[in-house]
């Protein structure tokens, strides 16, 4: 792919212009971190002394929280916090929250990525044979389909995928997390990328290990958010296929497959920009899926730390997700410019 | 249908006559195809809630039977009983009843909060300008993690979780309405209703609001699968469950401890049934995108 270069230096300018502007959009998320926990309706410090608490147990967890200061204070000490990178300690275990962080956010970030791989084989495969017989029988059965796989709460599926591939024919390993019981393969390599890690070393029996453990997980993200990349790809392709220069790259008597390619190269920005979307979304999103695998990934902690109304680890979870999703939408943002020359930002002429 | 009685050749030939011309038996297998989604749909929330409100089993949902413990599916109990000893066909269509109308208020204070914010927000100037970089900041962070801590904070109440659903559906509505009022705002009859002297409110409300209702019906559909899904999940972690009352989540929650000793319709049957009602409402969105997108092209 060649780049102008007059586009490529343009690119460079707003690259640098955004992340100029990421420390305040940063602090944004952190300040959104701090208020959402202190504006709520209630009192956490009650709520997590318990019912049968008296004054003195309030005025400790108060203490603790230090939720006895005013709001301006605790503001200020928090945000110096993590400015030193310190981002507390959490109110139960006594753990610090950027560990905690640290050891779940790899294990998430690997099964979010294997079910999202899985999510565009299946949604664009799907999608592209929807474009293709569109106006036809066989595009209403795969938009069906679709509409089928986004109805189905991923616990569900989860259970169901348990109960046939592990406990009736024993096919896949025990639903227990990245390895099973037997942890002592992965002893000291906690808060590392497991997967990715074994596959530089070449230890293919912990590799195998580690992918028999992450199918079904990944399997159940991959089949429930395969519906959003499905519909998106439906939505772009069969129009595409349908414009006046596929219609001339067809009148030219070009295969098939390669008019495909030219009118898949039209909708591929709308697919990629909801993988990129999805992603930022899933990375503390899949809760539910690694509470039901016992994944110990980051959505399971932060859901923890909701439940229990952990603050100082609630404001990690919340500072964390913002910072991935602003991330996120940046490296969107300039792959976008970089594959799609129909896109200009901000500058002269052109939408955005 | 006076027009239609203009020839023989002329009733024969429906294919690529408007609908208008068609006979009225054609008009009606024609109006059932373009509605057999929407129709779908509807059949299938009907036949749920009417067996919600009537109760068909000879059990009661809220009495365990301990002499009956996780039975299989039998004549004497369609979808078998739980570890209490409950009947899970009665307990499934009792949670229908829960989980129908905490979706039906939810998405009903969502719309009410969601329409006038949005209505507000196509307003020209600084105060359309300011409630939209505030729905930004909004939905800048996890709305479902945002939910959580509110219901947990609020008390660990299912009628809490109206709140929930709510707060993540109401800058959909918001956002859909602005952008549609916004294109509405440049055509002829709304100039022309200000012409006559009509308030800014009246308007709003009176002129532009109208002209939305397609698209926001899709979107109460689309609003409510979301939001039955949204409560399966929240019951099913725990959040908002208060034992006696039955939820599908609640249920899927207590029949997962099943999953590893084989008693798979403890889980199963009232998965079905949100999946089921899941997709009667995406169904119905459908039918009604599919239609705007006919009439208007967009």
């Amino acid at each position: 792919m060649n780049i102008d270069p007059v586009r490529l230096r343009g690119i460079g300018k707003i690259v640098g212009r955004r992340l100029a502007v990421l420390p305040i959009a940063l602090l944004a998320v952190a300040t959104i971190a701090f208020f959402l926990i202190h504006l709520m309706p209630g009192d956490p410090a009650i709520a997590i002394a318990g019912e049968f608490a008296n004054d003195e147990d309030i005025q400790k967890v108060r203490e603790r929280l230090n939720l006895h200061r005013s709001d301006v204070d605790q503001y200020r000490m928090y945000i110096a916090g993590i400015l030193r990178g310190d981002l507390g300690r959490e109110f139960y275990t006594g753990l610090s929250v950027a560990g905690s962080i640290r050891r779940t956010l790899p294990n998430s970030a690997e099964l979010v990525l294997a079910g999202l791989l899985i999510a565009g084989v299946i949604g664009v495969s799907l999608g592209t044979v929807a474009s293709i017989l569109r106006r036809r029988p066989g595009d209403r059965v795969a938009r069906f389909v679709l509409t089928v796989t986004q109805s189905i709460p991923d616990f569900l599926l989860a259970l169901i995928l348990i109960y046939w591939l592990y406990t009736v024919f024993e096919f896949a390993p025990s639903p227990l997390g990245r390895i099973g019981v037997d942890t002592s393969a992965i002893a000291g390599r906690e808060g590392s990328f497991l997967l990715l890690g074994s596959v530089f070393r070449g230890e293919w029996v912990l590799t195998r290990q580690l992918i028999g453990h992450m199918f079904m997980p990944a399997f159940t993200v991959g089949v429930v958010y395969s519906a959003y990349l499905g519909r998106v790809t439906r939505a772009a392709l069969a129009p595409a296929l349908d414009s006046p220069h596929v219609e001339f790259a067809r009148a030219c008597g070009l295969r098939p497959l390669t008019v495909l390619r030219y009118a898949w190269s039209e909708a591929r920005t709308p697919a990629i920009t909801y993988f990129a979307i999805l992603f930022g979304a899933l990375i503390g999103g899949v809760t539910i899926i690694e509470t039901i695998f016992a994944w110990g990934g980051f959505g399971q902690w932060g859901l923890q730390a909701i439940l229990a109304l952990d603050i100082p680890a609630i404001q990690g979870f919340v500072l964390v997700t913002g910072t991935i999703t602003l991330l996120v939408y940046l490296a969107l943002d300039v792959l976008i410019l970089i594959l799609d020359p129909r896109v200009v930002y901000g500058g002269q002429g052109g939408t955005n | 249908m006076a027009q239609t009685d203009t020839g023989p050749q002329h009733a024969n030939s429906a294919v690529g006559v408007a609908p208008g011309e068609m006979r009225s038996s054609h008009v009606f297998f024609f109006r059932v195809r373009e509605w057999s989604g929407v129709l779908l749909g509807f059949a299938v929330l009907g036949v749920l809630v009417t067996a919600a409100l009537s109760g068909p089993t000879p059990y009661d949902p809220l009495l365990s039977d301990p002499s009956s413990i996780l039975e299989a599916p039998s004549g004497e109990h369609p979808f078998g009983t739980d570890r209490n000893g409950f009947d899970i066909l009665a307990r499934t269509f009792e949670a229908a009843k829960t989980d129908l109308l905490l979706a039906i208020e939810g998405i009903g204070l969502a719309l009410a909060i969601g329409v006038t914010v949005g209505l507000f927000a196509s307003a020209r100037g600084a105060t359309g300008e300011i409630i939209m970089r505030g729905l930004d900041a909004f939905q800048a962070f996890p709305l479902v993690v945002l939910s959580i801590a509110v219901v947990t904070l609020m008390g660990n109440n299912v009628e809490n979780i109206v709140f929930a659903i709510a707060i993540i559906n109401f800058p959909r509505f918001a956002r859909l309405v602005r952008s549609q009022a916004l294109t509405l705002r440049e055509s002829l009859f709304v100039q022309a209703a200000v012409a006559f002297g009509a308030s800014k409110t009246r308007v709003l409300f009176r002129h532009i609001l109208p002209n939305t209702t397609e698209l926001i019906l899709a979107q109460v559909s689309i609003g409510s699968a979301h939001a039955i899904r949204v409560i399966a999940s929240l019951t099913f972690l725990g959040i908002g469950v208060s034992p006696p009352t039955p939820t599908w989540g609640a249920m899927i929650r207590k029949g997962s401890r099943q999953v590893l000793s084989g008693e798979w319709w403890t889980f199963l049957f009232p998965g079905l049934f949100v999946v089921l009602t899941v997709i009667a409402f995406n169904l119905i969105a459908d039918g009604i995108e599919s239609r705007r997108v006919q009439r208007h092209g967009t």
